[in-house]
C-alpha cells in the first residue's frame, strides 16, 4: 500500500490508538518472563490486571468509527473499543475459574496465562481488523492459542484427541478462509475494507460475479466454522469435551464473539456483502444451526456435551440477528455479551465440581440440589438464563435479537428461532430436574469445596445475569452509542 | 420513585427475597415458622390493603406508575410501568385477597414441613409475578409475569420433589406452558409488527379505531395465537393435560395457582385485548367451540374420578371452559365476573379438600388420603370444613342466590342470545347447559361421598377438624361464595341497571352488543332463569338422593348409565396416551434414529472403550484413523460445495 506515507508521526499516533492491544502484548511477554523466573504464583493476577487495564483504557478511548490505525489495517473507533473491552472481560472471567481448576487436576501449567492473553489479543485483532489480511492474522493468532488449550492436559486421551482434531479441522477451515481472501484480492487488487467499498471495486466485483461468489463463499465458510454453524460444527462437542472446562467456556464465548464481530463488520460495512444470496446463506445456516443444536442437545447425557451443543444453538440465534442489518449488529453484540456471562458461568461452575463428581455425566448430579443447594441454585440461574426465561439476562438477549429480526420483516425465521429456543428449554430444565427433583441421601454443604476465587467469580456472574436482565440498558446504551457512528466508517480514509 | 402503589409489586418480591435468602443462609431462620409465615402473609396483606383503598377511591382515572425504564432500543421504550384501572383493580383484589387468605391457611397446612421457608418464598414470588401479569401496562412486562407465574407453578408443583411422579408433573406443566409461551411470543411480535408498539392502551386504541375495523380479519393470527397461549396457561384443549397432573403440588398451591389466579391469566389477557377480539369474529367462534368441548369433556371426566383433588382439577378445567365460552360470545365482562366468583368458591373447595386430606393423613385413616372411596361421613367430625365445602358446592352447582348462579346464568344467557345472530351459539348453549347439569351432579357426588353417608375409612381412626388458622379462611371464602354474585344481577332486573360489575368495567371493556336481542326476545330471559332454577336444584337433589340411597354403589348405576363410554371418562379421554403416540414417540424417534449419524456417538463409544487403555500419541492416531476427522472434513467440504453451488447457480 504505497499510497500511505510512512512516517514516524503516523506510527506514533497509531500506537496510541492501539494502546489497549499493546498492553496485552506487553503483558503476554511479561507473563512468559515471570514464568521463566519462577513467579508462577503471580501469573493469574498479572494476567487479570492486564485484562482490566487494557479494557479500561479501551473503554475510555471511545471515538467515532473510522479512526484507523497502522495504515488502514485496524479500526480503533466505533465499536472497536467496546468489543475489545468485552473480549478482555471474557478472558478476565475465565481467569476466575482457571487456576482453581488446574490446581484441582494437579496440573500446574503456567503457560496458559500468557496464552490466554495472546488469545484475547488475536481475537481483538480479528474483530477490529479493517483489512482481510488482519482478519486472517488475528484469527490464526487466536486459533493457535485455542489449539493448545484443547490439548492442554497432554497426558489425557480426550484432551489430545480434542487438540489434534481441532487443529486439523481448524487448519482445514483456515485454508478455505485464506483462499477466499486470495480470490477477492485477485479480482479487486486490495484487501482493505475501505478500498473494497469504493465504487470502482464494486464495479469490478459486479463484472466478476462468479469468482467473487466463490471467494466470498469460502470466506464465509471459514468464519462459520469458527462459530460452529451447521454444517461446519462437527468439531465442537468433541473439542469442548476434551478441553479443560473453564477454557471450553472461553472458547465458546470470546472466540465466537470475535468471529461474529468480524462477520458482522464484513456483512454490514461492505456493500458487496449486502447481497441477498450471501445473506440467505447466513440465514439458512442460522436456521439449521438453531434447529440442529437444540434437538441434539436435548439428547445429551453429559452436561459438558449438552453445553457444547447448546453453544451451537446459540450461534444460530446470533447468526439470525446478523441477518438483520444495523439493529441486528447491536442485538448481536448485546447477546454475545450476555452469553459470555452466562456461559462462562455455567462452564466455570461445571469445572468447580468436575473433580469431585468423577465426570460431567448428568447422572452424577442427582440430588445436587440437596448436597450443595446454593451451588445448584446459582447453576440453575445460568441455565434458566441460557434458556431465555425472563427476567434473566438471557431473555433480554433473545428478545433483542428477535425484535431486530422482526423489524427487518423476517417473520418466519424469527418464528422458527422462537420455536427452536422453546425446544431448548427442555434440556436446560432436565439438568435442573435432576439436580433438584431426584433423591440423594446426604446433605453436605451449601457449596462444594472450592476455593474463594471461583466462588467469587460465580457470585459476580450471578449478580450480573440478574441485574442485566432488569437493567439491560447498562450495556445496551454504550453499544448503541458506539454503533451510531458506524455507518460513516467506510467513508474516512487517512 | 417509590409511590404507595409500587409497594403492591415490590413487597411480595421483597418477602420472597428475604425469606428465600434467609432460609438458604441460616438454619435457625428456617425453624421460625411463625415469623416466616406471617411475614409472607403481611407482604400480601399490605398490598391488598393498598388495592382496597384504591378500589374504593377510584375516580374512573387509571392510576399509572412506573418503576424505571427497562430498555430503550430503536425507538421502542419498554418501562416497568403498571396501571391500576377498571380491569386490573378487581383482578388485583382477588389475587391479593384470596392470596392472603391462602398464605394464612398455609401457615397451618405446611406446619412442620422441612421446606416451610421455601414454600412461602415461592408463594410470595408467585404473587409478585401475578401482580406483574395483571398490572402490566405493556406486553413485555406482562410476559415477564406470564413466565414468572409459570416458573412458580413449576417450582410449587414439584415442591415435594422426593417423589419422581411429582417431578414429572412439574416438568410437564412447564413444557406444556412453553408451547403456549411460544404462541404468546409470536403474537407479541406480530402485534409489534402491526402496531409498532407493545403498549396495551395504544394497541387497544388503534384496534378500536373504526378505520382499522374495516380492514377485516387482519387480527386473525394475532388473536388466534393469543388464544393458543391462553389455552396453555388456562388449561383448555389441546394444552390442558398439565393441570390435572399439577395436583401433585401442596393443596394451598392448587387453590391459589391452579384454581383461583394463575389459570385465569389467559382469560384476563383476552379481556385485556378485547378490541382485537371483537374485531375477529372467526376467532371468537373458534374459542367458543373449543371452550364448549373442553368444558363438557372435563365435566364428564370429573364424574368418573375418585381422587378428591382430581375431581376438583377437572372441575376447574370445566369452569375455565365456561369462562372461555363467555369470551367466545363476546361477553368479556361476564368472563371476568365468573373468574371472580369462581375464585371464591373454587379456592374454598380446594382449601376444604386440603383440610380433609390433612385430617385423613394425621389420622392415618386410609392408604390414600385423597381417595373419596375411603372417606365418608367426615362431616361428623369436621363441621366447619363440611359446611363451607357444601356451601361452595352449591355455589358452583348454580343454586339460585349463590355466587355461581349469577355468573353462570349470565354466561348461558349471553350464549343463547348470540344464537339469534348465529345458530352455532344455540348448540354451544345446549352443551353449556348440559355441562352445568353435569357440574351439579359430580360436585354433589363429591361432597356427599366425602362428608356424608357411611364412614368408609379405617375404623378407630380419629378424624379432627383443622386448626382455626385453616378454618377461618374457609369461612371467609364461603361467605364470599354466597355474596359474590350480587355485584352482577341479571339483565331482566332493571335492564342491566343493577349490574354493578358491568358498570364498573364498562368504560374499558366493550362487550358484543346484545342489547337488541335482549330487548326483542325478553321472554327468553325469564325462561332461561326458570330453567336454571329447575336444572340446578333438580340435579343437586337427584344426585343427593341417588348417593344417599346407594352410597358408593351409586357409582355403578352411573357406570351402567354411560355404558362403555364410562371407560373413556375414567380414562380421561386418553389425551396423555394420544400425545405420547403422536408427539413424544415421534420426537424420540427423530432424536434417536434420524440424527444419530450426526451425533458422533461413535466418538463417545470409542472414548469410553479406550478409557482404560494406555494414553499415548499412538492411541490418538489410531482413533483418528477411525475416519472421524476425515469424515468431518468430507462433511465440511460437502457444506462448502452446497454453499458455492447455491451462490453461483442459485
Amino acid at each position: 500500500m504505497n499510497s500511505f506515507p510512512f512516517s514516524i508521526a503516523e506510527l506514533a499516533l497509531s500506537s496510541q490508538y492501539v494502546l489497549p492491544l499493546l498492553i496485552l502484548l506487553g503483558a503476554g511477554l511479561l507473563l512468559m518472563l515471570l514464568d521463566a523466573f519462577g513467579a508462577a504464583k503471580f501469573l493469574p493476577w498479572v494476567a487479570g490486571a492486564a485484562f482490566l487495564l487494557s479494557a479500561g483504557v479501551a473503554w475510555t478511548q471511545g471515538a467515532p468509527a473510522g479512526r484507523l490505525a497502522f495504515f488502514g489495517m485496524m479500526e480503533t473507533g466505533g465499536i472497536a473499543p467496546i468489543v475489545h473491552a468485552f473480549l478482555c472481560l471474557s478472558g478476565l472471567l475465565t481467569l476466575f475459574f482457571l487456576s482453581d481448576y488446574l490446581d484441582r487436576h494437579d496440573r500446574h501449567i503456567s503457560d496458559v496465562y500468557a496464552l490466554l492473553v495472546f488469545a484475547v489479543l488475536g481475537m481483538s485483532l480479528m474483530a477490529n481488523a479493517h483489512d482481510l489480511i488482519m482478519t486472517f492474522i488475528g484469527l490464526e493468532t487466536m486459533s493457535m492459542c485455542l489449539y493448545i488449550f484443547a490439548a492442554l492436559f497432554k497426558t489425557e486421551l480426550k484432551s489430545n484427541e480434542a487438540g489434534l482434531k481441532y487443529f486439523l479441522l481448524g487448519s482445514f477451515a483456515s485454508a478455505f478462509l485464506l483462499y477466499g481472501i486470495a480470490l477477492i484480492y485477485g479480482i479487486t487488487g486490495t484487501t482493505n475494507f475501505s478500498l473494497l467499498a469504493s465504487p470502482e471495486r464494486i464495479e469490478i466485483i459486479q463484472s466478476q460475479q462468479t469468482v467473487f461468489y466463490v471467494g466470498a463463499g469460502m470466506l464465509l465458510v471459514g468464519l462459520l466454522f469458527k462459530v460452529s454453524a451447521f454444517p461446519f460444527h462437527f468439531w465442537t462437542p468433541d473439542v469442548y469435551e476434551g478441553t479443560p472446562t473453564p477454557l471450553a467456556g472461553f472458547m465458546a464465548t470470546g472466540s465466537k464473539m470475535a468471529t461474529f464481530v468480524a462477520l458482522g463488520t464484513l456483512m454490514h460495512q461492505l456493500d458487496m456483502f449486502q447481497n441477498t444470496k450471501l445473506l440467505s446463506v447466513v440465514g439458512l445456516a442460522s436456521l439449521l444451526t438453531m434447529i440442529y443444536g437444540n434437538i441434539v442437545a436435548s439428547r445429551q447425557q453429559n452436561i459438558k456435551r449438552m453445553l457444547a451443543y447448546s453453544s451451537i444453538a446459540h450461534s444460530g440465534y446470533v447468526l439470525l440477528g446478523l441477518c438483520a442489518s444495523q439493529s441486528g449488529m447491536e442485538a448481536m453484540l448485546f447477546y454475545m455479551f450476555i452469553y459470555t456471562l452466562m456461559n462462562i458461568g455455567a462452564f466455570g461452575m461445571l469445572g468447580m465440581v468436575e473433580h469431585d463428581y468423577p465426570d460431567t455425566e448428568l447422572e452424577n448430579w442427582r440430588g445436587m440440589g440437596q448436597k450443595a443447594p446454593l451451588f445448584a441454585v446459582a447453576f440453575s440461574l445460568f441455565l434458566f438464563s441460557l434458556a431465555g426465561i425472563p427476567p434473566l439476562a438471557g431473555f433480554m438477549g433473545k428478545y433483542e435479537i428477535f425484535i431486530a429480526v422482526i423489524r427487518e420483516g423476517l417473520l418466519l425465521p424469527a418464528i422458527v428461532g422462537i420455536l427452536a429456543s422453546i425446544v431448548g428449554v427442555y434440556y436446560y430444565l432436565r439438568v435442573i430436574v435432576v439436580m433438584f427433583f431426584s433423591k440423594s441421601g446426604e446433605t453436605s454443604a451449601l457449596l462444594p469445596s472450592a476455593s474463594r476465587i471461583p466462588l467469587a467469580g460465580a457470585a459476580i456472574l450471578v449478580v450480573l445475569v440478574l441485574v442485566l436482565g432488569i437493567f439491560p440498558s447498562l450495556i445496551l446504551n454504550p453499544i448503541t452509542q458506539a454503533l451510531s457512528g458506524l455507518s460513516q466508517a467506510t467513508a474516512v480514509l487517512p | 420513585m417509590v409511590s404507595l402503589e409500587s409497594l403492591i409489586v415490590l413487597l411480595p418480591l421483597l418477602g420472597a427475597v428475604i425469606i428465600g435468602l434467609g432460609g438458604l443462609a441460616n438454619a435457625a431462620f428456617r425453624k421460625q415458622e411463625g415469623l416466616i409465615g406471617w411475614l409472607a402473609s403481611a407482604m400480601v396483606l399490605i398490598p391488598f390493603g393498598i388495592v382496597l383503598t384504591r378500589f374504593f377511591g377510584y375516580q374512573n382515572m387509571p392510576l399509572s406508575f412506573s418503576l424505571f425504564s427497562w430498555m430503550q432500543a430503536g425507538g421502542l421504550d419498554i418501562s416497568f410501568s403498571y396501571k391500576l384501572d377498571d380491569l386490573s383493580l378487581p383482578m388485583m383484589l382477588v389475587v391479593t385477597g384470596v392470596g392472603a387468605l391462602i398464605h394464612i391457611y398455609s401457615i397451618g397446612y405446611m406446619h412442620k414441613d422441612p421446606g416451610f421457608y421455601k414454600f412461602f418464598a415461592y408463594l410470595n414470588l408467585f404473587i409478585f409475578a401475578m401482580s406483574n401479569l395483571i398490572m402490566a401496562d405493556n406486553l413485555v412486562v406482562m410476559f415477564l409475569g406470564w413466565e414468572g407465574v409459570g416458573l412458580c407453578s413449576y417450582l410449587l408443583i414439584g415442591f415435594w420433589y422426593t417423589d419422581m411422579i411429582k417431578a414429572e408433573a412439574a416438568q410437564k406443566a412447564f413444557i406444556v406452558n412453553r408451547i403456549g409461551d411460544f404462541a404468546m411470543l409470536v403474537a407479541m411480535f406480530l402485534i409489534y409488527q402491526m402496531f409498532g408498539t407493545l403498549d396495551f392502551s395504544l394497541i387497544n386504541a388503534e384496534a378500536a379505531n373504526p378505520v382499522a375495523e374495516a380492514a377485516g380479519n387482519r387480527y386473525f393470527w394475532i388473536t388466534l395465537l393469543v388464544f393458543v397461549a391462553a389455552t396453555g396457561k388456562s388449561a383448555q384443549i389441546p394444552l390442558f393435560t398439565w393441570l390435572p397432573d399439577a395436583m401433585a403440588g401442596p393443596t394451598p398451591v392448587s387453590a391459589l395457582i391452579h384454581a383461583a389466579t394463575m389459570v385465569t391469566a389467559g382469560i384476563y389477557l383476552i379481556v385485556r385485548l378485547n378490541p382485537l377480539f371483537l374485531a375477529s369474529p372467526e376467532v371468537l367462534m373458534v374459542i367458543v367451540v373449543i371452550a364448549a368441548l373442553t368444558s363438557v369433556m372435563a365435566a364428564l371426566t370429573a364424574i368418573a374420578q375418585n381422587d378428591i383433588k382430581k375431581v376438583l382439577a377437572y372441575s376447574t378445567v370445566s369452569q375455565l371452559g365456561f369462562m372461555f365460552m363467555a369470551l367466545g360470545a363476546g361477553a368479556f365482562t361476564t368472563a371476568i365476573f365468573h373468574v371472580i366468583t369462581h375464585a371464591f368458591f373454587k379456592a374454598c373447595l380446594f382449601l376444604g379438600s386440603g383440610s380433609v386430606i390433612h385430617a385423613m393423613e394425621h389420622a392415618h385413616a386410609a392408604e390414600d388420603p385423597q381417595d373419596i372411596r375411603t372417606m365418608g361421613n367426615l362431616g361428623k367430625d369436621m363441621k366447619s370444613t363440611s359446611l363451607t365445602f357444601w356451601i361452595s358446592t352449591l355455589a358452583i352447582a348454580g343454586i339460585p342466590g349463590l355466587a355461581g348462579f349469577f355468573s353462570k346464568d349470565e354466561i348461558l344467557s349471553s350464549l343463547f342470545f348470540n344464537g339469534f345472530e348465529n345458530q352455532v351459539y344455540f348448540a354451544v348453549w345446549a352443551v353449556g347447559l348440559f355441562t352445568a347439569i353435569l357440574t351439579a351432579f359430580y360436585m354433589t357426588r363429591l361432597a356427599w361421598l366425602t362428608f356424608n353417608g357411611k364412614a368408609r375409612y379405617k375404623t378407630g381412626a380419629h378424624i379432627h377438624e383443622s386448626a382455626p388458622l385453616m378454618t377461618i379462611p374457609l369461612w371467609i371464602l364461603a361467605v364470599l361464595a354466597v355474596l359474590g354474585g350480587y355485584i352482577g344481577l341479571p339483565y331482566l332486573i332493571g335492564h342491566g341497571e343493577f349490574h354493578l360489575f358491568n358498570h364498573w368495567l364498562g368504560d374499558l371493556v366493550v362487550n358484543r352488543d346484545l342489547h337488541h336481542a335482549l330487548e326483542e326476545h325478553a321472554v327468553f330471559e325469564y325462561l332461561l332463569l326458570a330453567l336454571a332454577f329447575i336444572v340446578s336444584i333438580g340435579t343437586v337433589l337427584f344426585a343427593r338422593n341417588l348417593y344417599s340411597k346407594h352410597d358408593l354403589a351409586a357409582d355403578d348405576k352411573v357406570k351402567g348409565f354411560f355404558g362403555k363410554f364410562y371407560g373413556v371418562m375414567a380414562g380421561k379421554f386418553f389425551w396423555d396416551e394420544l400425545y405420547d403416540t403422536i408427539l413424544v414417540r415421534p420426537f424420540a424417534w427423530i432424536g434417536s434414529k434420524l440424527l444419530r449419524p450426526f451425533e458422533s456417538d461413535g466418538v463417545d463409544g470409542i472414548v469410553t472403550g479406550a478409557g482404560s487403555a494406555v494414553a499415548g500419541i499412538g492411541e490418538v492416531f489410531r482413533r483418528l484413523q477411525s475416519g472421524l476427522v476425515s469424515n468431518y472434513m468430507v462433511l465440511i467440504s460437502g457444506g462448502v460445495l452446497l454453499v458455492l453451488t447455491y451462490l453461483i447457480f442459485g
